[in-house]
């Protein structure tokens, strides 16, 4: 610290009282002579309890109490102080007894017209929550990256022993990967909290609900990501299978879609309707495959398919936590 | 790195997922593994239908999937799997991966191979003191991954 000097000490001590760092004064037989405001609230000693006592009985961890005495022998011996003038992240002690992370800088100075070190010490427990959350965040963040990188691979291999030829293949792999892509969309608005079954109906179906074939009516049920997720893929597939083979390949052909949600579960009905002469097909595809495993496997619920004559009609329940008023 | 057969690399890939095919003579596992069930523990249905496919490429008889410990308890009953195959981190709130596959291999030294995004240093000392013979491999996973996996865990204590 340079200051003229004919500045009034007694000035100097207010302004370090005033400081938005805990500032700490030591005298250089290591005992405490200083203490400000923010020292005070920092490690829960008032001066009047802090003065004259060890700076290294009252805020250095017990750990480190032996390197301190040690340095500061040295620094008295030698005039040698490797900790002075330079910027430390170390760990100080509470009074309560636990450790706080702060970032430290030591001076020497004659200011108070005596030799004292002059020790700034700022709380940077925030800055170090936020780099935890950060880590987190990443390691979050790359868990699902491989996850989805998983998942695409899976959809990949199932959908390349479905196809019949290269095309369908393209076709049907990409357009299943769209529909997860809306999912993301929806969860991106949502930051990953619950959205609604609604957005998702719309999103997936709304392109195909023109003259009014597709009847949609639901509450305001709201999905958890990763339920949200696994209806993206089942929609996708009973959407692609109603354009087949379903209500989507004929003019007469209708959807009703409808769910309600209800101490904790969920139930989904999907009815096909205005088709003629519709029967079991005799061996199951990817996507009959997928809706089942998603319900049971994704969902931890249970479908129900049922062949009408007119058309085909699911009926899903699963537990779903939330809900919105 | 293990590498399959060309002759055998030819013969997969015409079984449904629902209807593996018994190729235990093309495939690089032995017979008396592939007679006994593999247990799959995944929570991601799709994951878990990649693993039951490949499995059923690698010639195993009966695979049972699960996506929880208490789930694979209640499809095994009493019966040991030859093999495990189990993802980690298998949710909020329930046994990881490491747990549930302890508790269904029991006291047998059953060989078991990890799944998974990213085993850390934590998981793999809990892998490598629990499971004698285990094999952690990367996701996503490949034919050949799990296989070389799967005989990585059977030839005993890990290398990696």
């Amino acid at each position: 610290m340079i200051a003229s000097p004919d500045l009034d000490k007694a000035s100097l001590g207010a302004v370090l009282k005033t400081a938005l760092d805990a500032v700490v004064v030591m005298r250089l037989d290591g005992t405490i002579a200083g203490w400000n405001d923010v020292a005070e609230r920092s490690f829960g000693w008032s001066f009047a309890e802090a003065q004259g006592r060890r700076m290294s009985e009252i805020i250095i961890p017990h750990r480190h109490r032996a390197s301190h005495e040690r340095g500061l022998a040295h620094y008295l011996a030698t005039g040698e102080g490797p900790v002075l003038d330079r910027h430390i992240e170390i760990e100080a002690l509470h009074r309560a007894g636990h450790e706080v992370p702060i970032e430290l800088s030591i001076t020497r100075t004659e200011q108070f017209g005596e030799p004292v070190f002059l020790g700034f010490l700022r709380d940077i427990s925030e800055r170090r929550e936020a780099e935890r959350r950060q880590e987190l965040l990443i390691g979050e963040l790359n868990h699902r990256v491989r996850n989805m990188l998983g998942v695409i691979s899976s959809i990949a291999h199932q959908s390349s022993r479905e196809a019949a030829d290269l095309p369908s293949f393209t076709r049907n792999f990409t357009g299943r990967i769209a529909a997860l892509g809306r999912a993301h969309d929806i969860l991106t608005a949502t930051v990953w909290e619950p959205a609604p079954l609604a957005s998702l109906v719309e999103s997936l179906a709304g392109p195909y609900r023109n003259e009014d074939r597709i009847s949609v009516a639901g509450d305001a049920a709201a999905l958890k990501p990763r339920e949200l997720l696994a209806m993206s893929m089942i929609l996708h597939e009973l959407l692609i299978n109603a354009l087949k083979y379903g209500a989507l390949s004929t003019p007469t052909g209708r959807i009703a879609i409808e769910w309600a949600s209800e101490n904790g579960r969920l139930g989904f009905g999907w009815t096909e309707s205005g088709l003629a002469d519709i029967a079991e097909p005799e061996r199951s595809g990817f996507g009959s495959k997928l809706i089942d495993l998603g319900v049971r496997h994704d969902l931890g619920g249970t479908i129900e398919r049922r062949w009408n004559p007119d058309g085909v009609a699911y009926r899903l329940e699963f537990p779903s936590g939330v809900e919105r008023p | 790195m293990y590498r399959l057969s060309p002759a055998w690399a030819a013969s997969r890939g015409d079984g449904g997922p629902t209807a593996p095919m018994a190729r235990s003579a093309g495939s690089p596992l032995p017979a008396e593994l592939l007679a006994r069930p593999v247990l799959v523990i995944e929570d991601e249905a799709l994951l878990a239908w990649m693993l039951e496919s490949l499995l059923g490429d690698l010639g195993f008889a009966e695979i049972v999937m699960a996506a929880s410990e208490s789930e694979a308890v209640r499809l095994l009953g009493d019966r040991s799997p030859g093999a495990i195959v189990s993802d980690i981190n298998l949710g909020v709130g329930v046994p990881d991966g490491v747990e549930a596959a302890g508790t269904l291999a029991g006291t047998a030294a059953i060989p078991v191979v990890f799944v998974t995004a990213h085993a850390g240093p934590v998981n793999r000392a809990r892998i490598a003191e629990a499971f004698p013979r285990h094999a952690i491999v990367a996701k996503p996973v490949a034919l050949e991954t799990l296989a070389a996996g799967l005989l990585a865990a059977l030839d005993g204590p890990s290398v990696h």
